[in-house]
Protein backbone atom coordinates (compact mmCIF):
# COMPACT_ATOMS: atom_id res chain seq x y z
CA UNK A 1 0.00 0.00 0.00
CA UNK A 2 3.11 2.43 0.18
CA UNK A 3 4.16 1.47 -3.01
CA UNK A 4 0.55 3.37 -4.44
CA UNK A 5 1.06 6.36 -1.24
CA UNK A 6 4.48 6.63 -2.73
CA UNK A 7 3.83 6.61 -6.12
CA UNK A 8 1.28 9.56 -5.77
CA UNK A 9 3.43 11.56 -3.34
CA UNK A 10 6.17 11.53 -6.29
CA UNK A 11 3.38 12.47 -8.76
CA UNK A 12 3.48 15.65 -7.17
CA UNK A 13 6.54 17.25 -8.87
CA UNK A 14 5.25 16.10 -11.94
CA UNK A 15 2.50 17.97 -11.65
CA UNK A 16 4.40 21.17 -11.43
CA UNK A 17 6.26 20.75 -14.78
CA UNK A 18 6.05 21.78 -18.31
CA UNK A 19 3.09 19.78 -20.39
CA UNK A 20 2.63 17.36 -18.26
CA UNK A 21 -1.47 17.52 -17.90
CA UNK A 22 -1.93 14.60 -19.65
CA UNK A 23 0.88 12.73 -18.13
CA UNK A 24 -0.64 13.13 -14.87
CA UNK A 25 -3.95 11.85 -15.60
CA UNK A 26 -2.05 8.87 -17.53
CA UNK A 27 -0.15 7.87 -13.95
CA UNK A 28 -3.33 7.83 -11.95
CA UNK A 29 -5.20 5.70 -14.93
CA UNK A 30 -1.89 3.44 -14.80
CA UNK A 31 -2.06 3.09 -10.72
CA UNK A 32 -5.44 2.03 -10.95
CA UNK A 33 -5.03 -0.41 -13.19
CA UNK A 34 -2.05 -1.76 -10.87
CA UNK A 35 -4.31 -1.19 -8.08
CA UNK A 36 -7.06 -3.34 -9.10
CA UNK A 37 -5.06 -6.25 -10.32
CA UNK A 38 -2.29 -6.23 -7.62
CA UNK A 39 -4.86 -7.03 -4.65
CA UNK A 40 -7.11 -9.63 -6.14
CA UNK A 41 -7.51 -12.98 -3.98
CA UNK A 42 -7.92 -11.33 -0.20
CA UNK A 43 -10.17 -12.80 2.22
CA UNK A 44 -10.22 -10.04 5.47
CA UNK A 45 -7.22 -7.92 5.36
CA UNK A 46 -4.46 -7.51 3.36
CA UNK A 47 -1.21 -5.38 2.56
CA UNK A 48 -1.19 -4.91 6.48
CA UNK A 49 1.87 -2.73 7.33
CA UNK A 50 2.79 -0.39 9.98
CA UNK A 51 -0.01 1.60 9.58
CA UNK A 52 -2.37 0.57 6.26
CA UNK A 53 -4.27 -1.59 5.51
CA UNK A 54 -7.10 -2.40 3.34
CA UNK A 55 -10.47 -4.93 3.50
CA UNK A 56 -13.27 -5.02 1.07
CA UNK A 57 -14.71 -1.37 1.71
CA UNK A 58 -11.56 0.39 1.30
CA UNK A 59 -10.65 -1.60 -1.81
CA UNK A 60 -13.94 -0.67 -3.07
CA UNK A 61 -13.88 2.64 -2.23
CA UNK A 62 -10.25 3.50 -3.01
CA UNK A 63 -10.73 2.22 -6.58
CA UNK A 64 -13.57 4.57 -7.10
CA UNK A 65 -11.46 7.49 -5.84
CA UNK A 66 -9.10 7.01 -8.26
CA UNK A 67 -11.02 6.32 -11.18
CA UNK A 68 -13.13 9.63 -10.17
CA UNK A 69 -9.95 11.82 -9.66
CA UNK A 70 -8.13 10.47 -12.99
CA UNK A 71 -11.23 11.56 -14.64
CA UNK A 72 -11.37 14.75 -12.84
CA UNK A 73 -8.38 16.23 -14.96
CA UNK A 74 -10.05 14.33 -18.06
CA UNK A 75 -12.88 16.38 -17.45
CA UNK A 76 -10.82 19.52 -16.94
CA UNK A 77 -9.37 19.86 -20.16
CA UNK A 78 -10.76 23.65 -20.35
CA UNK A 79 -8.36 24.68 -17.21
CA UNK A 80 -5.30 23.56 -19.43
CA UNK A 81 -6.52 25.49 -22.80
CA UNK A 82 -7.09 28.39 -20.90
CA UNK A 83 -3.89 27.82 -18.83
CA UNK A 84 -5.73 28.65 -15.33
CA UNK A 85 -3.61 27.61 -13.15
CA UNK A 86 -3.83 23.95 -14.19
CA UNK A 87 -0.30 22.92 -12.30
CA UNK A 88 -2.18 23.90 -8.84
CA UNK A 89 -5.19 22.45 -9.89
CA UNK A 90 -2.91 18.99 -10.75
CA UNK A 91 -1.60 19.76 -7.06
CA UNK A 92 -5.28 19.86 -5.73
CA UNK A 93 -6.37 16.47 -7.26
CA UNK A 94 -3.12 14.70 -6.04
CA UNK A 95 -3.20 15.78 -2.74
CA UNK A 96 -7.11 14.95 -2.43
CA UNK A 97 -6.29 11.60 -3.63
CA UNK A 98 -4.02 10.91 -1.25
CA UNK A 99 -6.04 12.35 1.51
CA UNK A 100 -8.89 10.10 0.39
CA UNK A 101 -6.51 7.24 -0.57
CA UNK A 102 -5.20 7.47 3.55
CA UNK A 103 -8.82 7.91 4.68
CA UNK A 104 -9.71 4.74 3.40
CA UNK A 105 -6.37 2.76 4.33
CA UNK A 106 -5.45 3.70 7.89
CA UNK A 107 -6.08 1.39 10.60
CA UNK A 108 -6.59 4.00 13.62
CA UNK A 109 -9.64 5.92 13.82
CA UNK A 110 -7.74 9.13 14.88
CA UNK A 111 -5.70 9.29 11.85
CA UNK A 112 -9.19 8.26 9.97
CA UNK A 113 -10.64 11.11 11.15
CA UNK A 114 -7.08 13.46 10.01
CA UNK A 115 -7.21 12.52 6.73
CA UNK A 116 -10.98 12.57 6.64
CA UNK A 117 -11.15 16.54 7.89
CA UNK A 118 -8.08 16.95 5.75
CA UNK A 119 -9.67 15.97 2.24
CA UNK A 120 -12.20 19.11 2.91
CA UNK A 121 -9.27 21.26 2.46
CA UNK A 122 -8.15 20.19 -1.35
CA UNK A 123 -12.15 20.16 -1.81
CA UNK A 124 -12.91 23.85 -0.41
CA UNK A 125 -9.56 24.81 -2.86
CA UNK A 126 -10.89 23.45 -5.17
CA UNK A 127 -14.49 25.07 -5.20
CA UNK A 128 -13.35 28.48 -4.68
CA UNK A 129 -10.33 28.66 -6.82
CA UNK A 130 -11.86 27.18 -9.96
CA UNK A 131 -15.57 27.36 -9.61
CA UNK A 132 -17.72 29.61 -11.66
CA UNK A 133 -19.93 32.50 -9.97
CA UNK A 134 -19.27 34.69 -6.51
CA UNK A 135 -21.59 32.40 -4.66
CA UNK A 136 -19.04 29.50 -4.60
CA UNK A 137 -17.47 31.77 -1.20
CA UNK A 138 -21.06 30.86 0.34
CA UNK A 139 -20.79 27.55 -0.74
CA UNK A 140 -17.56 26.37 0.49
CA UNK A 141 -18.50 28.15 4.00
CA UNK A 142 -21.03 26.39 4.05
CA UNK A 143 -19.39 23.38 3.40
CA UNK A 144 -16.76 23.69 5.59
CA UNK A 145 -18.62 24.88 8.69
CA UNK A 146 -21.89 22.13 8.22
CA UNK A 147 -18.88 19.72 8.22
CA UNK A 148 -16.45 20.99 11.03
CA UNK A 149 -19.54 21.31 13.22
CA UNK A 150 -20.64 17.93 12.52
CA UNK A 151 -17.08 16.52 13.00
CA UNK A 152 -15.67 18.43 16.38
CA UNK A 153 -18.24 15.81 18.63
CA UNK A 154 -16.61 13.03 16.31
CA UNK A 155 -12.75 14.07 17.67
CA UNK A 156 -14.42 14.28 21.14
CA UNK A 157 -15.64 10.73 20.58
CA UNK A 158 -12.55 8.97 19.41
CA UNK A 159 -10.39 11.21 22.00
CA UNK A 160 -13.10 9.05 24.57
CA UNK A 161 -12.68 5.61 23.06
CA UNK A 162 -8.57 5.78 23.50
CA UNK A 163 -9.38 7.11 26.84
CA UNK A 164 -11.52 4.22 28.06
CA UNK A 165 -10.45 1.16 25.50
CA UNK A 166 -6.29 2.25 25.01
CA UNK A 167 -6.38 1.13 21.73
CA UNK A 168 -7.77 2.64 18.44
CA UNK A 169 -7.18 0.12 15.54
CA UNK A 170 -10.53 0.21 13.69
CA UNK A 171 -10.06 -3.49 14.03
CA UNK A 172 -10.13 -4.14 17.36
CA UNK A 173 -13.15 -2.48 18.04
CA UNK A 174 -15.38 -4.89 16.87
CA UNK A 175 -14.90 -6.64 20.80
CA UNK A 176 -16.17 -3.76 22.46
CA UNK A 177 -19.97 -2.21 22.95
CA UNK A 178 -19.75 1.44 23.74
CA UNK A 179 -23.35 1.76 25.39
CA UNK A 180 -23.43 4.94 25.62
CA UNK A 181 -26.40 7.37 24.22
CA UNK A 182 -24.02 10.63 23.89
CA UNK A 183 -20.64 9.06 22.37
CA UNK A 184 -23.26 7.30 19.80
CA UNK A 185 -24.48 10.70 18.75
CA UNK A 186 -21.50 12.75 18.94
CA UNK A 187 -19.83 9.72 16.59
CA UNK A 188 -22.26 9.40 14.00
CA UNK A 189 -23.71 13.18 13.69
CA UNK A 190 -20.65 13.73 11.59
CA UNK A 191 -21.15 11.23 9.18
CA UNK A 192 -24.66 11.44 8.84
CA UNK A 193 -23.76 15.83 7.95
CA UNK A 194 -21.57 14.09 5.67
CA UNK A 195 -23.65 11.50 3.59
CA UNK A 196 -25.61 13.86 4.01
CA UNK A 197 -29.09 13.11 6.13
CA UNK A 198 -31.82 15.52 5.24
CA UNK A 199 -32.07 18.19 7.98
CA UNK A 200 -28.23 18.59 7.73
CA UNK A 201 -27.98 18.48 3.84
CA UNK A 202 -28.40 22.52 2.66
CA UNK A 203 -24.66 22.36 1.86
CA UNK A 204 -24.76 19.87 -0.65
CA UNK A 205 -26.83 21.58 -3.19
CA UNK A 206 -24.83 25.07 -2.63
CA UNK A 207 -21.29 23.35 -2.69
CA UNK A 208 -22.11 20.70 -5.66
CA UNK A 209 -23.75 23.66 -8.24
CA UNK A 210 -20.19 26.10 -7.55
CA UNK A 211 -17.99 23.66 -7.58
CA UNK A 212 -16.75 23.55 -10.87
CA UNK A 213 -16.68 20.19 -12.90
CA UNK A 214 -13.76 18.16 -10.54
CA UNK A 215 -14.98 19.36 -7.58
CA UNK A 216 -18.59 18.44 -8.26
CA UNK A 217 -17.26 15.02 -9.34
CA UNK A 218 -15.54 14.22 -6.44
CA UNK A 219 -17.88 15.95 -3.64
CA UNK A 220 -20.29 13.59 -5.24
CA UNK A 221 -18.43 10.42 -5.72
CA UNK A 222 -16.21 10.44 -3.45
CA UNK A 223 -17.03 12.75 -0.38
CA UNK A 224 -20.02 12.06 0.31
CA UNK A 225 -19.13 8.25 0.88
CA UNK A 226 -16.61 8.97 3.47
CA UNK A 227 -19.50 9.58 5.58
CA UNK A 228 -21.02 6.14 4.39
CA UNK A 229 -17.87 4.45 4.74
CA UNK A 230 -17.00 6.08 8.84
CA UNK A 231 -20.94 4.94 9.18
CA UNK A 232 -19.52 1.33 8.48
CA UNK A 233 -16.81 1.51 10.70
CA UNK A 234 -17.81 3.26 13.70
CA UNK A 235 -21.67 1.33 14.00
CA UNK A 236 -19.84 -1.94 14.75
CA UNK A 237 -18.83 -1.48 18.50
CA UNK A 238 -21.80 1.32 18.71
CA UNK A 239 -24.94 -1.62 17.90
CA UNK A 240 -26.41 -1.39 20.99
CA UNK A 241 -27.68 1.90 21.12
CA UNK A 242 -28.26 2.18 16.95
CA UNK A 243 -30.74 -0.72 17.08
CA UNK A 244 -32.82 1.11 20.24
CA UNK A 245 -32.41 4.75 18.41
CA UNK A 246 -31.81 4.42 14.53
CA UNK A 247 -35.34 4.44 13.73
CA UNK A 248 -34.80 8.30 14.18
CA UNK A 249 -32.12 7.94 11.35
CA UNK A 250 -34.13 6.39 9.06
CA UNK A 251 -37.72 8.11 9.60
CA UNK A 252 -35.84 11.55 8.65
CA UNK A 253 -33.60 10.24 5.98
CA UNK A 254 -35.82 8.18 4.07
CA UNK A 255 -38.95 11.05 3.97
CA UNK A 256 -36.29 13.54 3.65
CA UNK A 257 -35.93 11.92 0.81
CA UNK A 258 -39.05 11.78 -0.11
CA UNK A 259 -39.24 15.50 -0.11
CA UNK A 260 -35.72 15.82 -1.47
CA UNK A 261 -36.68 14.13 -4.26
CA UNK A 262 -40.11 16.12 -5.05
CA UNK A 263 -37.60 19.36 -4.74
CA UNK A 264 -36.16 18.21 -7.70
CA UNK A 265 -39.01 18.33 -9.89
CA UNK A 266 -38.65 22.15 -8.90
CA UNK A 267 -34.90 22.93 -10.31
CA UNK A 268 -34.30 25.07 -13.12
CA UNK A 269 -30.79 24.49 -12.81
CA UNK A 270 -29.58 21.27 -13.95
CA UNK A 271 -26.37 20.75 -11.38
CA UNK A 272 -28.78 21.41 -8.41
CA UNK A 273 -31.06 18.35 -9.77
CA UNK A 274 -28.44 16.43 -9.52
CA UNK A 275 -27.50 17.25 -6.42
CA UNK A 276 -30.57 17.04 -4.85
CA UNK A 277 -30.75 13.97 -6.39
CA UNK A 278 -27.33 12.80 -4.60
CA UNK A 279 -29.38 13.73 -1.34
CA UNK A 280 -32.24 11.30 -2.25
CA UNK A 281 -30.02 8.02 -2.82
CA UNK A 282 -27.87 8.94 0.44
CA UNK A 283 -30.96 8.90 2.12
CA UNK A 284 -31.48 5.21 1.33
CA UNK A 285 -27.79 4.46 1.72
CA UNK A 286 -28.62 5.71 5.69
CA UNK A 287 -31.49 3.82 5.88
CA UNK A 288 -29.94 0.95 4.78
CA UNK A 289 -26.89 1.21 7.25
CA UNK A 290 -29.14 1.97 10.11
CA UNK A 291 -30.86 -1.07 10.16
CA UNK A 292 -28.08 -3.31 11.03
CA UNK A 293 -28.91 -6.19 8.30
CA UNK A 294 -26.73 -7.77 6.39
CA UNK A 295 -28.37 -7.01 2.98
CA UNK A 296 -28.63 -3.61 4.28
CA UNK A 297 -24.92 -2.53 4.59
CA UNK A 298 -24.76 -4.60 1.24
CA UNK A 299 -27.32 -2.94 -0.63
CA UNK A 300 -25.70 0.80 1.16
CA UNK A 301 -22.17 -0.18 0.25
CA UNK A 302 -23.23 -1.19 -3.72
CA UNK A 303 -25.23 2.25 -3.88
CA UNK A 304 -22.20 4.43 -2.56
CA UNK A 305 -20.11 2.75 -5.60
CA UNK A 306 -22.72 2.94 -8.39
CA UNK A 307 -24.01 6.12 -7.39
CA UNK A 308 -19.92 7.83 -7.36
CA UNK A 309 -19.96 6.80 -10.49
CA UNK A 310 -23.50 7.50 -11.84
CA UNK A 311 -23.88 10.94 -10.05
CA UNK A 312 -19.99 11.62 -11.37
CA UNK A 313 -21.00 11.12 -14.71
CA UNK A 314 -23.95 12.95 -14.74
CA UNK A 315 -22.03 16.62 -13.84
CA UNK A 316 -19.78 15.63 -16.20
CA UNK A 317 -22.52 16.09 -18.85
CA UNK A 318 -23.86 19.28 -17.09
CA UNK A 319 -20.74 20.58 -17.56
CA UNK A 320 -20.31 19.45 -20.97
CA UNK A 321 -23.61 21.31 -21.74
CA UNK A 322 -22.08 24.28 -19.74
CA UNK A 323 -18.90 24.46 -21.63
CA UNK A 324 -20.86 25.18 -24.76
CA UNK A 325 -23.75 27.51 -23.20
CA UNK A 326 -22.51 29.06 -20.29
CA UNK A 327 -25.76 28.12 -18.30
CA UNK A 328 -26.88 25.36 -16.25
CA UNK A 329 -30.67 26.20 -16.99
CA UNK A 330 -33.06 23.75 -17.85
CA UNK A 331 -34.39 26.24 -19.68
CA UNK A 332 -31.38 27.21 -22.39
CA UNK A 333 -30.43 23.52 -22.40
CA UNK A 334 -33.50 21.97 -23.98
CA UNK A 335 -33.65 20.64 -27.39
CA UNK A 336 -29.77 19.32 -27.33
CA UNK A 337 -30.90 16.52 -29.00
CA UNK A 338 -30.78 19.15 -32.42
CA UNK A 339 -26.89 19.77 -31.39
CA UNK A 340 -25.36 16.51 -29.75
CA UNK A 341 -27.30 13.36 -30.89
CA UNK A 342 -24.88 11.32 -29.79
CA UNK A 343 -24.75 12.89 -26.56
CA UNK A 344 -28.02 11.96 -25.66
CA UNK A 345 -26.49 8.44 -25.59
CA UNK A 346 -25.05 9.07 -22.69
CA UNK A 347 -27.14 11.09 -21.32
CA UNK A 348 -29.61 8.17 -21.47
CA UNK A 349 -27.54 5.29 -20.02
CA UNK A 350 -26.23 7.84 -16.96
CA UNK A 351 -29.91 8.87 -16.38
CA UNK A 352 -31.05 5.36 -16.31
CA UNK A 353 -28.74 3.73 -14.03
CA UNK A 354 -29.42 7.19 -11.91
CA UNK A 355 -33.29 5.66 -11.71
CA UNK A 356 -31.81 2.59 -11.15
CA UNK A 357 -32.85 0.92 -14.35
CA UNK A 358 -31.43 -2.88 -15.26
CA UNK A 359 -28.67 -4.13 -15.62
CA UNK A 360 -27.17 -1.11 -13.82
CA UNK A 361 -25.03 -1.51 -9.90
CA UNK A 362 -27.61 0.67 -8.79
CA UNK A 363 -30.29 -1.48 -9.11
CA UNK A 364 -28.65 -3.97 -7.22
CA UNK A 365 -27.94 -1.71 -4.61
CA UNK A 366 -31.81 -0.64 -4.36
CA UNK A 367 -33.24 -3.72 -4.39
CA UNK A 368 -31.01 -4.64 -1.83
CA UNK A 369 -31.94 -2.06 0.35
CA UNK A 370 -35.63 -2.00 -0.50
CA UNK A 371 -35.30 -5.31 0.78
CA UNK A 372 -33.70 -4.21 3.62
CA UNK A 373 -35.57 -1.34 4.73
CA UNK A 374 -38.86 -3.85 4.38
CA UNK A 375 -37.34 -6.04 6.63
CA UNK A 376 -36.71 -4.09 8.82
CA UNK A 377 -40.94 -2.35 8.90
CA UNK A 378 -43.74 -2.71 6.49
CA UNK A 379 -44.50 0.87 6.41
CA UNK A 380 -41.20 1.58 4.95
CA UNK A 381 -42.45 -0.02 1.80
CA UNK A 382 -44.54 3.04 1.25
CA UNK A 383 -41.28 5.60 1.41
CA UNK A 384 -39.15 3.66 -0.48
CA UNK A 385 -41.97 3.42 -3.35
CA UNK A 386 -42.45 6.94 -3.46
CA UNK A 387 -38.52 7.72 -3.57
CA UNK A 388 -37.90 5.18 -6.30
CA UNK A 389 -40.41 6.43 -8.23
CA UNK A 390 -39.88 10.32 -7.70
CA UNK A 391 -36.62 9.37 -8.76
CA UNK A 392 -37.28 7.42 -12.05
CA UNK A 393 -39.28 10.80 -12.77
CA UNK A 394 -37.24 13.42 -11.72
CA UNK A 395 -34.64 11.41 -14.12
CA UNK A 396 -37.00 11.27 -16.91
CA UNK A 397 -37.83 14.65 -16.58
CA UNK A 398 -33.89 15.73 -16.81
CA UNK A 399 -33.60 13.83 -20.13
CA UNK A 400 -36.97 14.83 -21.40
CA UNK A 401 -36.43 18.46 -20.42
CA UNK A 402 -32.97 18.78 -21.81
CA UNK A 403 -32.92 16.68 -25.11
CA UNK A 404 -36.44 16.59 -26.78
CA UNK A 405 -38.53 19.61 -27.69
CA UNK A 406 -37.32 23.17 -29.73
CA UNK A 407 -33.99 24.17 -28.65
CA UNK A 408 -33.37 27.83 -27.27
CA UNK A 409 -33.56 30.24 -29.56
CA UNK A 410 -30.81 32.43 -28.53
CA UNK A 411 -28.05 30.13 -29.47
CA UNK A 412 -25.44 31.40 -31.67
CA UNK A 413 -23.12 29.02 -32.56
CA UNK A 414 -22.62 25.33 -31.24
CA UNK A 415 -20.04 22.34 -31.51
CA UNK A 416 -20.82 18.86 -31.19
CA UNK A 417 -19.09 16.59 -28.24
CA UNK A 418 -15.41 15.59 -28.39
CA UNK A 419 -13.80 11.94 -28.30
CA UNK A 420 -12.34 12.97 -24.56
CA UNK A 421 -16.43 13.77 -23.86
CA UNK A 422 -17.26 10.75 -24.83
CA UNK A 423 -14.61 8.64 -24.01
CA UNK A 424 -15.03 10.64 -20.07
CA UNK A 425 -18.42 9.13 -20.05
CA UNK A 426 -17.77 6.22 -21.42
CA UNK A 427 -14.98 5.55 -18.91
CA UNK A 428 -18.11 6.45 -15.94
CA UNK A 429 -20.65 4.45 -17.25
CA UNK A 430 -18.68 1.03 -18.58
CA UNK A 431 -17.85 0.20 -15.09
CA UNK A 432 -21.68 1.47 -13.82
CA UNK A 433 -23.20 -1.32 -16.22
CA UNK A 434 -20.81 -3.89 -16.32
CA UNK A 435 -19.81 -4.61 -12.68
CA UNK A 436 -23.01 -5.80 -12.48
CA UNK A 437 -21.89 -8.55 -14.21
CA UNK A 438 -18.98 -9.07 -11.37
CA UNK A 439 -19.97 -7.70 -7.85
CA UNK A 440 -18.03 -10.40 -6.01
CA UNK A 441 -15.03 -8.05 -6.18
CA UNK A 442 -16.84 -5.10 -4.51
CA UNK A 443 -20.34 -6.61 -2.79
CA UNK A 444 -19.65 -9.54 -0.17
CA UNK A 445 -17.54 -9.73 2.53
CA UNK A 446 -17.25 -11.33 6.07
CA UNK B 1 0.49 -3.38 -36.44
CA UNK B 2 -1.16 -0.48 -37.23
CA UNK B 3 1.33 1.57 -35.81
CA UNK B 4 3.97 0.14 -38.59
CA UNK B 5 0.96 0.50 -41.70
CA UNK B 6 1.22 4.22 -40.21
CA UNK B 7 4.61 5.12 -40.47
CA UNK B 8 3.99 5.95 -43.83
CA UNK B 9 3.26 9.80 -42.46
CA UNK B 10 6.85 9.90 -41.13
CA UNK B 11 8.31 12.68 -42.57
CA UNK B 12 11.67 10.28 -43.21
CA UNK B 13 9.50 7.90 -44.85
CA UNK B 14 8.11 10.35 -47.15
CA UNK B 15 11.32 12.31 -47.82
CA UNK B 16 13.16 8.89 -48.94
CA UNK B 17 9.83 7.66 -50.89
CA UNK B 18 10.27 10.88 -52.77
CA UNK B 19 13.94 11.25 -53.10
CA UNK B 20 14.12 7.73 -54.64
CA UNK B 21 10.92 8.07 -57.43
CA UNK B 22 13.43 11.17 -58.11
CA UNK B 23 16.47 9.27 -59.07
CA UNK B 24 14.33 6.40 -60.57
CA UNK B 25 11.88 8.86 -62.88
CA UNK B 26 14.88 11.59 -63.48
CA UNK B 27 14.25 13.98 -66.61
CA UNK B 28 15.04 16.97 -68.07
CA UNK B 29 12.70 19.91 -68.84
CA UNK B 30 12.62 23.86 -69.18
CA UNK B 31 8.76 24.36 -68.57
CA UNK B 32 7.29 24.55 -65.49
CA UNK B 33 4.90 21.42 -65.70
CA UNK B 34 2.25 20.07 -63.55
CA UNK B 35 4.08 17.09 -62.11
CA UNK B 36 6.73 19.26 -60.69
CA UNK B 37 4.48 20.55 -57.41
CA UNK B 38 5.43 17.83 -54.32
CA UNK B 39 2.44 16.25 -53.76
CA UNK B 40 3.57 14.34 -50.78
CA UNK B 41 4.42 17.57 -48.91
CA UNK B 42 1.44 19.41 -49.59
CA UNK B 43 -1.04 16.90 -47.88
CA UNK B 44 0.62 17.48 -44.83
CA UNK B 45 -0.36 21.15 -44.80
CA UNK B 46 -3.99 20.80 -46.60
CA UNK B 47 -4.38 17.77 -43.45
CA UNK B 48 -2.90 20.06 -40.85
CA UNK B 49 -5.34 23.15 -42.01
CA UNK B 50 -8.49 21.63 -40.90
CA UNK B 51 -8.20 18.86 -38.32
CA UNK B 52 -10.04 18.31 -36.17
CA UNK B 53 -9.07 17.83 -32.58
CA UNK B 54 -9.64 14.64 -30.21
CA UNK B 55 -10.22 17.09 -27.71
CA UNK B 56 -7.68 17.12 -25.75
CA UNK B 57 -5.13 19.70 -27.37
CA UNK B 58 -6.37 22.43 -29.47
CA UNK B 59 -3.15 23.74 -30.78
CA UNK B 60 -1.27 21.16 -31.75
CA UNK B 61 -2.00 18.23 -33.85
CA UNK B 62 0.74 16.23 -32.74
CA UNK B 63 -0.08 17.08 -28.69
CA UNK B 64 -3.13 16.04 -29.60
CA UNK B 65 -2.80 12.63 -31.32
CA UNK B 66 -0.41 11.48 -28.23
CA UNK B 67 -2.60 12.54 -25.49
CA UNK B 68 -5.58 11.01 -27.66
CA UNK B 69 -3.40 7.39 -27.88
CA UNK B 70 -1.87 7.47 -24.56
CA UNK B 71 -5.59 8.15 -22.77
CA UNK B 72 -7.17 5.53 -24.96
CA UNK B 73 -4.80 3.08 -24.30
CA UNK B 74 -4.47 3.71 -20.53
CA UNK B 75 -7.57 3.90 -19.68
CA UNK B 76 -9.50 1.43 -22.13
CA UNK B 77 -6.58 -1.05 -22.98
CA UNK B 78 -5.49 -1.05 -19.66
CA UNK B 79 -7.85 -0.67 -17.34
CA UNK B 80 -11.27 -1.80 -18.78
CA UNK B 81 -9.84 -4.58 -20.84
CA UNK B 82 -6.95 -5.60 -19.35
CA UNK B 83 -8.39 -5.41 -16.05
CA UNK B 84 -11.30 -6.59 -16.72
CA UNK B 85 -9.76 -9.99 -17.98
CA UNK B 86 -7.83 -10.16 -14.72
CA UNK B 87 -11.24 -9.63 -12.88
CA UNK B 88 -13.16 -11.97 -14.88
CA UNK B 89 -10.88 -14.43 -14.57
CA UNK B 90 -9.34 -14.59 -11.41
CA UNK B 91 -9.28 -18.00 -10.04
CA UNK B 92 -11.34 -17.80 -6.13
CA UNK B 93 -11.99 -14.75 -5.35
CA UNK B 94 -11.49 -13.72 -1.68
CA UNK B 95 -11.38 -17.66 -1.18
CA UNK B 96 -15.12 -17.72 -1.53
CA UNK B 97 -14.86 -20.96 -3.27
CA UNK B 98 -12.51 -22.36 -0.93
CA UNK B 99 -15.27 -21.59 1.90
CA UNK B 100 -18.11 -23.39 -0.01
CA UNK B 101 -15.46 -26.08 -0.50
CA UNK B 102 -14.62 -26.76 3.17
CA UNK B 103 -18.38 -26.28 4.08
CA UNK B 104 -19.27 -28.88 2.52
CA UNK B 105 -16.35 -31.12 3.71
CA UNK B 106 -17.31 -30.73 7.10
CA UNK B 107 -20.88 -31.20 6.62
CA UNK B 108 -20.14 -34.56 5.21
CA UNK B 109 -17.74 -35.32 7.63
CA UNK B 110 -19.68 -34.49 10.36
CA UNK B 111 -23.16 -36.44 8.48
CA UNK B 112 -20.54 -39.57 8.38
CA UNK B 113 -19.64 -39.28 12.04
CA UNK B 114 -23.93 -39.11 12.76
CA UNK B 115 -23.21 -35.65 14.10
CA UNK B 116 -25.99 -32.68 13.56
CA UNK B 117 -24.70 -30.57 10.91
CA UNK B 118 -24.12 -27.52 13.65
CA UNK B 119 -23.55 -28.12 17.05
CA UNK B 120 -26.23 -26.28 19.49
CA UNK B 121 -23.25 -25.98 22.29
CA UNK B 122 -21.30 -24.04 19.26
CA UNK B 123 -20.58 -21.65 21.67
CA UNK B 124 -19.37 -23.06 25.39
CA UNK B 125 -22.70 -22.30 27.59
CA UNK B 126 -20.74 -21.10 30.78
CA UNK B 127 -19.40 -18.11 28.55
CA UNK B 128 -22.60 -16.69 27.64
CA UNK B 129 -23.78 -14.31 30.32
CA UNK B 130 -27.37 -13.38 30.01
CA UNK B 131 -29.02 -10.49 31.74
CA UNK B 132 -30.95 -11.21 34.99
CA UNK B 133 -35.11 -11.86 34.86
CA UNK B 134 -35.63 -8.57 36.64
CA UNK B 135 -34.12 -7.17 34.09
CA UNK B 136 -35.81 -8.52 31.27
CA UNK B 137 -39.52 -7.82 32.55
CA UNK B 138 -40.08 -4.61 30.14
CA UNK B 139 -38.51 -6.01 26.85
CA UNK B 140 -40.13 -7.07 23.99
CA UNK B 141 -39.75 -10.24 22.52
CA UNK B 142 -40.15 -10.59 19.13
CA UNK B 143 -39.57 -13.84 16.91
Amino acid sequence: MMKFLFMMIFMIPLCFMKNMFWLVQMMLFFMMFLFMNLNLNIMCFFNMSYMFYCDIISFGLILLSIWICSLMIMASESLFKLNFYFNFFLFNVIFLLIMLYLTFSVLNLLLFYFFFEASLIPTLLLIIGWGYQPERIQAGMYLLFYTLFGSLPLLMGIVYIFNDLNTMTIYFLKFFNMNMYLLYISMIFAFLVKMPMYFVHLWLPKAHVEAPVSGSMILAGIMLKLGGYGLLRVMIFLQEVNLKLNYIWIIISLVGGLFISMKCFCQVDMKSLIAYSSVAHMSMVIGGIMVMNYWGFIGSYILMISHGLCSSGMFCLANINYERLHSRSLYINSGMMNFMPSMSLWWFLLLSSNMAAPPSLNLLGEISLINSLVSWSNISMILLMMISFFSAGYSLYLYSYIQHGKYFQGLYSFYVGSSREYLLLFLHWFPLNMMILKVDFISIWF
Amino acid sequence: MAALIKLRHMPLVQRSVWNHFNKVSRNISTSKKNSDTATTACETKTEDKNWVSYGFDYTSKEEDTNAHHATFFFSVTLCIVFGGVCWAYSPDVHMRDWAQREAFLELRRREKAGLPPISPNFIDPKLIKLPDESELCDVEIII
